[in-house]
């Protein structure tokens, strides 16, 4: 049961940096840097951002790793996922992180927009993930 | 499968990660502001930095305070339990009592937002330890109230 508890406070910490820093910047932080600050503020503070904002791969890691160790203790074995509503939810939920995985591999922060697009997916994968948890 | 409660929990979490990454952002820009900077002109960017940035922050708390304590009340049925002693002697409401006694400390950080690398410093490790104490009050099956 430690072990378990443990796994999914790793697991929420990595989300919660992760895509809190995503959520961040895309919704407000950029465009108040960009639109509301004085120049000498925003070069230090975009500086910093690309210096210190390289959180993504190590938070994918712990999220893959914290996230399969939860399924084994769950019960899950590749040789015999049950059919039902919950591993529905889990494949779409599974689908949408190989698709984040996918992003950070080939797009990163080269196409802006497609921050918005990578954004909607992590809510995405988090509103699956509070349906999973919270079952009522 | 969508219902009200569902959608609370879901802005609470949401505004918990959004908060959590506010305080990154702080974090990651105040210490090395210090360091890097002089005084002065440090000072400068920091104020114009919590003019501008701190209104977010107070909204991530007001939408955490408030769907927070909805869930609270539908937790333990109604705010009365809070103020009996007898509820924090449960390990239920002692994690609870822990959980807003750093809640308060996150409301009262907020006031001093950027004024020292420490005081973000501990901002940020209360909001870790809030993110560790809900994992311990919602996935824990064993807990007594």
């Amino acid at each position: 049961m430690e072990w378990y508890l443990i796994a999914i406070y790793l697991h929420l910490l990595a989300l919660v940096l992760w895509i809190g820093h995503m959520l961040f910047w895309v919704t407000a932080g950029g465009t108040i840097s960009k639109r509301f600050l004085s120049e000498e503020t925003r070069e230090v503070v975009l500086q910093l951002r690309d210096e210190f904002g390289q959180i993504g791969w190590p938070s994918l890691l712990v999220l893959v790793l914290t996230g399969v160790f939860i399924l084994y203790q769950r019960g899950f074995r590749l040789d015999s996922i049950p059919s039902n509503p919950f591993t529905t939810m889990l494949g779409a939920k599974l689908s949408l992180v190989a698709l984040m995985i996918v992003f950070q591999c080939f797009v990163g922060p080269k196409w802006p927009i497609l921050g918005w697009v990578n954004l909607c997916v992590a809510l995405g994968i988090i509103g699956i993930s509070v349906v999973l948890v919270r079952p009522f | 499968m969508l219902s009200y409660y569902r959608l609370i929990v879901y802005a609470h979490i949401l505004a918990a990660i959004f908060f959590t990454g506010y305080l990154l952002f702080w974090v990651t820009t105040v210490g090395p502001i210090g360091k890097r900077l002089d005084r002065i002109r440090g000072a400068r960017i920091i104020d114009e930095m919590r003019l501008k940035f701190s209104g977010l922050g107070w909204s991530a708390l007001a939408v955490l305070v408030l769907t927070g304590s909805y869930l609270t009340s539908h937790r333990i049925g109604g705010f009365g339990e809070l103020l009996s002693w007898q509820f924090f002697s449960t390990s239920f409401g002692q994690l609870l009592g822990v959980k807003l006694f750093l809640v308060l400390v996150l409301l009262i950080h907020e006031m001093f937002i950027g004024a020292k690398a420490a005081v973000v410093r501990i901002g940020f490790t209360c909001a870790l330890l809030v993110v560790g104490l809900s994992v311990l009050i919602v996935r824990n099956p064993g807990l007594a109230f």
